[in-house]
């Protein structure tokens, strides 16, 4: 890896060395290796019960790994400095049910000290097409809706690396495209866990795939698609390879 | 048909070993009550007795609901099912819950009842409380809180010797009371299962009445610190959740108030409570060579399971891919536990206040109860937030129509530290000694875990366990 601005250890935004999680007697990882350069965009795809969640949660410090290591931009997950440039989007994540849109995003923006967090919120809602929601009660919204504002949360304070499960669920399609180009004009290190190729191919150029708690395969897309004959669809492409899997 | 339908609803709410747990329990305890000698004459127990009727009552229809699972809906509600095979095994399963709370207060109502119709007078309460669930599920949060206030009162009434009050049994009006419980028990019994046969229907129109809510006046947060963001959103508001009975959980509810309007309330219910004692003359003497003031243990009471309400909302509502990964769980956890703590004080200072207008008065007995709310509510409080937290927590997540989950042991086990505050309370209102040692002992406990980053840290990673997100 080459040095990157900004003087994070070796260029690396996400690192994950030899981890191993078990819930119970179910181990979800098993050795897994993975590194996503400064920058990159990386899909995570793998069949139900791959373990993508279970990595996602150990990136923000949520699960420990029984063996092994994780880091974010060359800092465990639980430290302070690590929390500071990850923003992390759950599958269907659910925001404070109790507070309004707008106060949801403000206390969000306040506990991570967000400056100018009136001016990060006013650009939000107007991104996101939130404005008219900002008063409700996020317990009544619709699940798009919520959906929304959970990505609004995440990006809040304009994160160096992004975590997103399923981004794009429960959204239309012009909003589906809307989320694309505000994620596009973003700077940083991506990581989007989905099983939707199509998802993938919009918002990443590399793809990581994993099974059984272990790296499958690694590459770009164009590698990907490269694996296929010329009509093969990659979705038929990815499916031979998942479950040829050993 | 019926059978296996019975036995569908009820494997698919309650654990296993929860109904092994429940069997055995029934057992020991009826066991325990013909082993243990009525004692007629203790008044504490009448009196604690009423208050618990009262508040349960007042609970069951405030914060109650039905058994359904969201794959019920999804699902069961679907099939060709006869309606009243589906009512009847819903209102058993129901009965199995609200039966577990009857049946925690079993020895504790067979000691203070005395009555030769004691059984009756159980299965008119456990019906009762398990009808008054279902029936809350069709009426508006407005009636009923209206509808629980006036079922406390009228049975508080009782103590004041109203022959004819659900509390009537414990207040020496025995055949009355027993017919108040009937009666009670039957109408809502048919009004319950009346209720069952459109359960579907008033799940939906609850769902769309309250899709349109705006907040009123929201709380800003901009420009505010980490810290003080914390403490300004527990602090301008409070969430009140709990699980419908005091045994574990059948549903979740959880209510969004404004800290000021809480305090007004208990202001009000403060200045109700001095004005009782200072017209009702001197204490009485309920135990031998021990005076006491009955309005003041019952107050004692039921701010102890006012307290139990607020704990269950702190992790509850929590977010946790939003809070810890903004702040390390300890320093977030250590401040939401503090604000948590400091608005529970501002809503009991009124009480708190009134024992000690008391105590000034020459109402040496009220000193007892301004050291339980002083200290034995406090530390009951964190220790419950901590207790549920790490024991089984249950996030509410959207769904609040329906069951967040099956009704386990772990569930049951939630509710024991509540036992053991309720015992140390009732001796405590007699004993102001015992109410700050104990008080100050389970605050000591807290502070210790509240303060321990490794405690904190494991919490997060059983939230993420438990399916928090």
């Amino acid at each position: 890896m080459t040095s990157q601005p900004g003087g994070f250890a070796d260029g690396v935004g996400i690192q994950i060395e030899h981890v191993s999680k078990s819930y119970g007697q179910v181990l979800a990882l098993n050795d897994l290796n993975l590194k996503v350069p400064v920058g990159g965009r990386f899909a995570l795809l793998g069949p139900n019960g791959a373990g993508k969640s279970t990595t996602l949660k150990l990136l923000v410090g949520s699960l420990r790994a029984e063996t092994g290591y994780v880091k974010i931009l060359g800092s465990p997950p639980e430290s302070k400095e690590a929390k500071a440039v990850v923003g992390y989007l759950p599958e269907d994540a659910l925001p404070y049910r109790m507070l309004s849109v707008r106060e949801n995003l403000e206390y969000i923006g306040a506990l991570r000290n967000v400056p100018d967090v009136k001016g990060r919120v006013e650009f939000l809602l107007d991104e996101l097409d939130l404005r008219q929601y900002e008063r409700s009660n996020v317990g009544r919204l619709s699940r798009g809706n919520t959906q929304k504002l959970a990505i609004a949360l995440a990006i809040v304070h304009s994160p160096k690396v992004l975590l997103l499960d399923e981004p794009l669920n429960y959204l239309d399609i012009p909003t589906q495209e809307r989320v694309i180009k505000m994620l596009d004009k973003m700077e940083g290190t991506h990581l989007v866990s989905t099983h939707i190729m199509a998802i993938a191919n919009r918002l990443t150029d590399s793809v990581v795939m994993i099974s059984k708690g272990q790296v499958l395969w690694e590459g770009t897309i164009d590698e990907l698609r490269q694996k296929g004959s010329h009509e093969e669809p990659i979705e038929a492409v990815v499916a031979r390879m998942m479950t040829s899997a050993p | 048909m019926l059978l296996n339908l019975f036995k569908f609803v009820i494997r698919t709410r309650f654990s296993r070993p929860f109904l092994i747990l429940i069997a055995v329990l029934i057992v020991y305890f009826i066991a325990l009550s013909e082993l243990v000698p009525s004692h007629q004459e203790n008044l504490i127990l009448s009196y604690y007795g009423t208050a618990i009727v009262a508040l349960f009552l007042a609970m069951s229809l405030a914060a109650g609901g039905v058994m359904v699972l969201k794959s019920d809906r999804d699902y069961l509600f679907t099939l060709p099912l006869s309606t009243r095979d589906l009512s009847l095994s819903i209102f058993f399963s129901q009965f199995i819950a609200f039966g577990v709370t009857v049946l925690l207060m079993f020895v504790y109502l067979a000691e203070s009842l005395a009555s030769p119709l004691l059984v009756v007078d159980i299965v008119a309460l456990a019906l009762t409380f398990t009808s008054l669930g279902i029936i809350a599920t069709s009426l508006t949060t407005r009636v009923r809180i209206v509808l629980s206030i006036g079922l406390a009162l009228w049975t508080l009434l009782s103590i004041a010797k109203l022959p004819l009050s659900p509390g009537s049994v414990f207040n020496g009006n025995v055949y009355g009371g027993t017919a108040t419980l009937v009666v009670l028990s039957a109408v809502t019994t048919v009004a319950a299962f009346r209720g069952l046969s459109r359960i579907e229907l008033d799940m939906m129109r609850n769902l769309v009445r309250s899709t349109s809510s705006e907040i009123k006046s929201p709380t800003s947060f901009a420009g505010k610190s980490p810290i003080s963001a914390i403490y300004s959103m527990n602090l301008s508001s409070m969430s009140l959740a709990g699980r419908m009975n005091m045994a574990g959980t059948s549903r979740y509810v959880s209510r969004r108030v404004k800290t000021r309007w809480v305090i007004s309330a208990t202001s009000a219910g403060a200045a109700v409570y001095l004005a009782f004692v200072l017209l009702r003359g001197p204490p009485t003497p309920l135990v031998a060579g021990t005076d006491s003031l009955p309005a003041a243990i019952v107050a004692a009471i039921l701010l102890s399971f006012l307290a139990f309400f607020f704990s269950q909302s702190a992790i509850t509502n929590e977010r946790i891919w939003l809070s810890l990964t903004s702040l390390p769980p300890a320093t977030y956890f250590r401040h939401l536990v503090a604000s948590k703590l400091i608005s529970l004080l501002l809503v009991i200072a009124p009480f708190a206040a009134a024992d000690a207008v008391l105590f000034a008065l020459g109402y040496g007995e009220a000193l007892g109860a301004l050291a339980v709310v002083t200290f034995v509510i406090p530390g009951s409080f964190v220790l419950e937030i901590l207790w549920s937290a790490y024991i089984a927590p249950i996030q509410v997540k959207g769904e609040e129509m329906t069951m967040p989950g099956q009704y386990s042991i772990r569930q049951f086990l939630t509710a024991l530290p509540m036992i053991l505050v309720f015992i140390l309370a009732t001796v405590a209102t007699l004993v102001p000694v015992v109410a700050v040692a104990g008080g100050m002992t389970i605050l000591v406990v807290s502070a210790i875990l509240t303060l321990n980053r490794g405690f904190w840290s494991r919490v997060e990673v059983k939230l993420t366990e438990n399916g928090f997100i």
